[in-house]
């Protein structure tokens, strides 16, 4: 296994997070005009909402909204009875 | 549906080496989008096939997609010979990448992943950016959109001032 120093940080939540970074990331990314072009459309509140979550908080909230789109998937409709 | 934390708890458990990357690692970061599988680089050492082998047994498995009764065992030698293998187990479906596109071995993704504690498990993640870096190289039209997402949730995240 490579051996890395380990450096920390917390998110907006609190939550201990580890990073291994003996070659940390690059701080920027080339712009990417196809992408730039779907930014208008994303929506900017439910990510700042996510990132106030715990990573656990997160994921639970992910399985969840996953459970519910399976249940509508299966629903049928309900017979009037007519 | 896919039981992430029981596959999670199996390979933590069985001290597999490996790193989340894709869907789940964009949820762990904040992404709004679902997914629907676990996506992971493993580590190709003798050992860890033989780790991952190991704690994958119990969960049965199986080629995604292939018709039932093909004989197939995820064993060491299954593991050695392949690279990449499209699961589907008794937790759910899995992915078991060796390489991803854009150079994403478990030892080049090593220093550019972060370990979060996610349902009391210390799990390692990689990181947004190189997560960014990897959805790009793989090149797929159905990701742009979420890699457009990634990186408006890289931009509120510096924002907001979690870095």
């Amino acid at each position: 296994m490579a051996t890395t120093q380990t450096t920390g940080r917390s998110n907006l939540a609190g939550e201990s997070i580890v990073e291994d970074a003996t070659h940390a990331s690059p701080a920027s990314l080339a712009a990417d005009p196809t992408i730039e072009a779907y930014k208008p459309g994303v929506d900017r509140t439910l990510l700042r909402e996510n990132l106030r979550l715990t990573t656990t908080e997160r994921v639970t909230k992910m399985i969840a909204a996953l459970r519910f789109a399976e249940a509508v998937r299966r629903s049928r409709p309900v017979s009037s009875g007519r | 549906m896919t039981d992430f934390e029981r596959l999670l708890a199996v390979l933590t458990q069985g001290r597999v080496e490996y790193i989340v990357i894709g869907g789940f690692a964009a949820t762990a970061h904040g992404s709004a989008y679902l997914t629907v599988d676990l996506d992971i680089v493993y580590g190709r050492t003798p050992e860890n096939l033989e780790r991952l082998a190991a704690a994958l047994d119990a969960l049965q498995p199986y080629l995604r997609g292939a018709p039932p009764g093909l004989p197939f065992r995820l064993d060491t030698d299954t593991l050695r010979r392949g690279l990449n293998f499209t699961l589907t187990t008794t937790a759910g479906d899995l992915d078991l990448i060796g390489e991803a596109a854009g150079g994403g071995t478990y030892e080049a993704l090593l220093p550019h992943s972060e370990r979060r504690d996610l349902f009391g498990l210390e799990v390692r993640f990689v990181d947004l950016v190189t997560l960014i870096r990897l959805k790009r190289a793989a090149g797929r039209p159905k990701d742009l959109e979420r890699v457009a997402e990634l990186e408006v949730l890289r931009e509120e995240r510096d924002r907001a001032g979690e870095s």
